[in-house]
């Protein structure tokens, strides 16, 4: 049979100024087998999202296909105008966008955006048939009283419900081939399962041909039956997925696989599993005898009114002895990231009683607040916004020395240059801006920067998510390495447990504020009591 | 209603790039800036040193009444055979330093309120000055104008602060939008973690981060202070003839325009000219280098 | 949706800040004017021409006062004028003696005209602007469409009154170049005001429209389901384009009440801007304090209306509840 969709050496380039294209595919080919799902995984800047936006003709500006054949159903697009090729989608080819927040119209009702679908492909169905259609296929994809949802509008709904109505559009004309451009990359863990839930059920339903693009090898060796591995702007390799994931030929393939340590022999292994096979890499629980790094009792935060307002934090105790990894877990809106700043003193508890290295945080006074601020630094989630885009490396990193006025102008920058090396960053990158530098590289600046004073213990506010699997990968090992050689306490606040698993020897579970476990990560992991703690970990 | 008396909002100068700045376009953008700004700066050199480029005193009777443009007077004679050009030219540092007044009064009147307001969102003192601001905002900028006028005395200088009074409002909501929004930067707040103080988050963090869009603002402003001086002028509140303030020499040559339309009409065009410069300034500066 | 009382008090709340910014505007300007200058008197002497304004020793300054109509202490005059103000009051002019009312009454329909009928052809004229902006395919045709507004905007308005007047009334001698009365001369002063209100509009549309066309909804969602660049143009854009619009149109509004001084003395029409002149002029401080609170009613109502409209248009701040069944 066929393929339903066939990319030939399809090269495509981004006009960045004249005379200077930059290549984004460089004679990608790849089949799409009719009927199942391809899975096309790779990294940032791999160009899968320009795959998929190529294929629907969807590419800014300032794309241009330079060259190659896209054949759909045996023809070539292609050759296609624009407006003949308008036809085909929607009614040939739906389309799922990566963020459902800005994807909507924020002015039309989901309720007009679904009908639109039909007007726009010339739908023969009368208008009463298609609002049973669309009550029919929102109830598909998982709402279960789709009726006042079609009269909200999309700030009223959720990320993931947002989600669920792309996709129920993107399904609404019963298309051959669905692309879903990383339709889960901006949701939260467990609500990403539901959309790609609502996606295999649509898809199941209608016959439908998808391809997924996405960074995510967990989740497309779970939901794909092929797979097209980009790195560059070229195909590494593809072919079914049990057996590119079992027996990767490309050393690039491999990488991307090592990278994930739950991927091997062509399967994904279950979180516990992966963790079961390695020795686990945190340092051991050490006495009690010693005081505890961190101790929070009953804390509670509020913010906004009594009326209307969120608890974020509601009561929670935890305690983190020192020289150990601490890892805090939940989705977002779980309060997680508040405990974290809650601990540095950046917010004050409504009650119960925040101590670090004994000393009472929410008592002490700004200057008393300044020098316990010697001891804890915190490295924040998106290097792109942590660092000021005009400091150079050495305004950055030395910020906190020239801060606290440590030694003489000399020392500091010996100091930053010791730090470099400890980042392993270059001493001849001092000069540059953020800008210059790759994200992985960023962050070991803000590392470096959390470094700068000796303090005892970091706080790490989702340190890696905002990277690439294989940089991730790194930047954990280097925090690892760096916490053995000085004996730090971290605090590490995340979202993903495979993370913690690698890491971290305690472990706490966030939910709607409250901590629904807590224990050595063996035993949260291994043997999970609460609900939520087995859901995160099942995915 | 900051800019009434010419008409222009800022608002739009917030527009958005047509494309995502890439290395080549913003390399373009920053050669472009330093032309306008060698520009600029030759335009100042000419105001501080009239005499330079000109061969008539813009004063004296040195020619017949209402000679066209010639190659010895490059802009024409007025009614009463003075040089044109020379006049044009010794106006220009009238405008662009009472404008330059003018922009000053309104940035520091506006930095002031702007900072101490956006430093406690909804504060007291946040909703205090927003009540003057927004009192300011009612009376419309020409009526601000020739009360102050009327009261201080004519001049370009007088009219100068009473618009720099006007536009001041235009800046404080620009610098605390500045203030409230560099607070939540992230970069910001690391800033704080990694103890600095205040002073320093200010001077190091805050203030560059808002000086770009304050910039731009400004140099905005600056062609929009030149409108309304000239204005004010062609009102009769600013100069007062001999002076030749451009506004002056617009009024002045209005009642010839049937005969001789050079006398009106060239002194607006350099006018336009000096207000397109500093616009295009302003546009480019939107896009922040870093 | 909130309930009556919350909105009742939403309601007062506006109300009062309202009251308090025109109470504001009022109070600056009486002081402005009233106290700054050390003496009003002396600056009504001082301007009149009649004498030097140094030489003012041997006058007796209360009979002058008494002349003027401003004996009795500043805060008295400043207590009577707030009293009048809140039964409708202006007071009387300094100079004709007669009401202040009266003499913005007089004036005010010209304004209106010209505001109105400036207004309803810029509105048009700045869309189509914009939608030449970005809409075509040429690359030209959109340049030039975003430059001519931003061009246009740099020009000095009495001076393009004086340009329209040498081209339009002296040269082709299409239309009259002075007055205020029949509908001719209403075309020039109109056609001045329209092309700068649409050039302001048009630049607002613009970048917000860029905004919009850029954003996923636009970019993906739609052109994803099939529909082609004018149906998102005019079916999803303009409309969300519209918001930062609306205010731009508020604020123009206002300029055109407080501000067309300048076009009313290029083309010698009577108005409000004319009055405001001669007022100050003459230091008649009751019809300039008259003239602040009529233009800072009119703002502060604008600026309501602007703000109803905000909320009757956009879906966002209408509706803040998040709940909706799964």
């Amino acid at each position: 049979m066929t393929p339903l969709l066939r990319v030939t050496d399809l090269t495509v380039a981004y006009r960045r100024a004249p005379g200077d294209p930059d290549t984004a595919l460089d004679a990608v080919s790849l089949d799409v087998p009719r009927g199942q799902v391809t899975a096309v995984i790779g990294e940032s800047g791999s160009g899968k999202s320009t795959l998929a936006h190529a294929v629907v003709r969807l590419l800014p500006r300032t794309g241009q296909v330079l060259g190659g054949r896209i054949e759909f159903a045996g023809e070539d697009v292609l050759r296609r105008d624009d407006r003949s090729f308008r036809a085909l989608r929607g009614r040939h080819i739906g389309f799922v966008p990566q963020d459902p927040i800005a994807s909507l119209n924020p002015t039309k009702t989901v309720g007009a955006q679904l009908r639109e679908a039909f007007t726009l492909a010339r739908s023969p169905l009368p208008p009463a048939e298609v609002d049973v259609r669309i009550r029919q296929d929102l109830r598909d994809v998982g709402f279960t009283d789709p009726e006042p949802l079609l009269a909200r509008y999309p700030h009223e709904l959720s990320g993931g419900m947002r989600q669920r109505v792309l996709v129920t559009i993107a399904f609404s004309q019963r298309p051959e081939l669905v692309i879903a451009d990383e339709p889960t990359s901006a949701l939260d863990v467990l609500v990403g399962q539901e959309v790609l839930a609502a996606i295999h059920a649509a898809r199941t339903r209608h016959d439908t041909t998808v391809v997924l693009i996405t960074h995510d090898l967990a989740l497309a060796s779970r939901h794909a039956q092929h797979v097209v591995v980009l790195r560059g702007g070229s195909v590494l390799e593809s072919g079914p997925v049990t057996e590119v994931f079992a027996d990767p030929r490309h050393a690039g393939t491999q990488a991307l696989l090592a990278s994930s340590a739950r991927v091997a022999h062509g399967r994904v292994r279950s979180i516990a599993e992966a963790y079961r096979r390695r020795a686990p890499v945190g340092p051991a629980v050490p006495e009690p005898a010693e005081p505890p790094a961190v101790e929070l009792d009953a804390v509670a935060k509020r913010f906004g009114t009594a009326k209307r307002g969120t608890q974020a934090v509601d009561g929670i105790s935890l305690t983190v002895p020192p020289g150990t990894t601490f890892a805090l877990v939940g989705e977002s809106g779980s309060g997680k990231t508040t405990t974290g700043r809650l601990i540095l003193g950046l917010v004050r508890p409504d009650r119960g009683t925040v101590r670090v290295f004994g000393r009472t945080v929410s008592s002490l006074g700004r200057a008393e607040l300044r020098a316990l601020r010697r001891d804890m630094q915190v490295v924040y989630q998106s290097p792109f916004e942590s660092l000021n885009p005009r400091l150079s490396l050495r305004g950055i990193i030395g910020e906190p020395l020239d801060a606290y006025r440590a030694g003489t102008r000399a020392a500091r920058l010996a100091r930053v240059h010791e730090l470099l090396d400890l980042v392993h960053l270059p001493r001849s990158y001092l000069d540059r801006r953020p800008r210059e530098l790759s994200g992985g590289q960023r962050q070991r600046v803000a590392i470096a920067r959390a470094l700068a004073l000796h303090p005892r213990l970091l706080v790490l506010d989702e340190p890696v998510s905002a990277l690439d699997a294989t940089i991730q990968a790194q930047i954990l090992e280097l925090l690892t390495e760096i916490q053995q050689a000085l004996g730090l306490t971290y605090f590490l606040v995340t979202h993903d447990l495979a993370v913690v698993a690698d890491v971290a020897a305690r472990v706490a579970v966030m939910r709607a504020g409250r901590i629904v476990e807590q224990g050595p990560t063996a035993e949260v992991i291994l043997s999970p009591r609460d609900g939520y703690t087995k859901a995160l970990l099942a995915v | 209603m900051t800019g009434v008396i010419t008409g222009p909002v800022a608002e739009p100068v917030a527009a958005a790039p047509e494309l995502p700045a890439s290395p080549g376009r913003r390399r373009r953008r920053v050669r472009e800036l330093h032309v306008h700004l060698v520009l600029l700066a030759f335009l100042v050199l000419v105001a501080l040193a009239p005499d330079l480029v000109t061969w008539h005193d813009p004063y004296e009777l040195d020619g017949l009444p209402f000679t066209a443009p010639t190659g010895e007077f490059w802009f024409g004679t007025d009614e009463i055979g003075r040089d044109l050009f020379s006049r044009v030219v010794h106006g220009l540092p009238i405008s662009l330093f009472s404008a330059l007044l003018a922009v000053a009064v309104a940035l520091a009147g506006g930095a002031v309120i702007g900072v101490l307001s956006g430093l406690r969102p909804g504060g007291l003192v946040d909703r205090g000055l927003g009540i003057i601001t927004e009192a300011i905002m009612a009376i419309p900028a020409v009526l601000l104008a020739l009360a102050v006028i009327t009261t201080y005395g004519r001049g370009a200088f007088v009219a100068a602060i009473a618009i720099g009074i006007g536009e001041a409002t235009g800046f404080a909501r620009l610098i605390r939008g500045c203030v409230i929004q560099s607070g939540t930067l992230t970069y910001v707040e690391a800033a704080r973690t990694c103890g600095a103080g205040p002073v320093r988050v200010v001077t190091r963090h805050i203030i560059p981060s808002s000086y770009h869009p304050v910039l731009s603002y400004t140099a905005l402003h600056f062609g929009l202070a030149m409108l309304a001086i000239g204005s004010l002028s062609y009102l009769g509140f600013g100069e007062a003839p001999p002076s030749a303030e451009w506004g002056v020499l617009i009024a002045g040559g209005q009642k010839y325009l049937a005969h001789a339309w050079w006398v009106a009409i060239i002194p607006g065009l350099a006018l336009t000219a000096v207000v397109v410069l500093l616009s295009r300034i302003a546009y480019l500066l939107q896009e922040d280098p870093a | 949706m909130t309930g009556g009382p919350r909105l009742a008090g939403v309601v007062a709340g506006k109300l009062t800040h309202a009251a308090v910014v025109i109470l504001a505007a009022y109070s600056a300007s009486f002081f402005l004017l009233f106290v700054l200058p050390g003496d009003a008197v002396l600056a009504r002497i001082g301007t009149t021409d009649t004498l030097g304004s140094a030489d003012v020793s041997g006058l007796d300054l209360d009979l002058l006062r008494d002349e003027v109509g401003l004996s009795g202490s500043l805060w008295t005059q400043y207590w009577t004028g707030v009293t009048g103000l809140l039964r409708g009051d202006l007071g009387h002019s300094l100079v004709t003696e007669q009401p202040v009312t009266q003499l913005i009454g007089e004036v005010l329909p010209n304004t209106l005209i010209l505001a109105a009928v400036s207004l309803a052809v810029s509105v048009p004229l700045g869309f189509l602007l914009a939608v030449l902006a970005v809409a075509p395919r040429s690359r030209l045709v959109r340049s030039l469409a975003s430059l001519v507004p931003s061009a246009y905007v740099s020009l000095p308005v009495f001076w393009v009154g004086i340009l329209f007047v040498y081209v339009f009334a002296i040269t082709l001698g299409a239309f009259p170049s002075s007055g205020s009365q029949g509908a001719a001369s209403l075309v020039l002063p109109t056609a001045v005001l329209a092309l700068l209100g649409s050039a302001q509009f048009a630049q607002v549309l613009i970048s917000s429209l860029r905004v919009e066309l850029g954003s996923t909804y636009a970019a993906v969602t739609a052109p994803a389901k099939g529909a082609g660049r004018f149906r998102i143009l005019f079916r999803h854009c303009l409309r969300n384009a519209s918001f930062p619009f609306l205010a731009v149109f508020g604020l123009r509004i206002g300029q055109l009440l407080g501000g067309t001084v300048v076009v009313e003395m290029v083309f010698s029409r009577v108005g409000l801007g004319r009055l405001m002149v001669d007022s100050v002029k003459a230091v008649d401080l009751t019809v300039v304090l008259g003239l602040v609170v009529v233009l800072a009613v009119a703002y502060v109502v604008i600026n309501a209306l602007v703000d109803i409209g905000y909320l009757l248009l956009d879906p966002r701040l209408r509706r803040r509840s998040t709940e909706v069944a799964v």
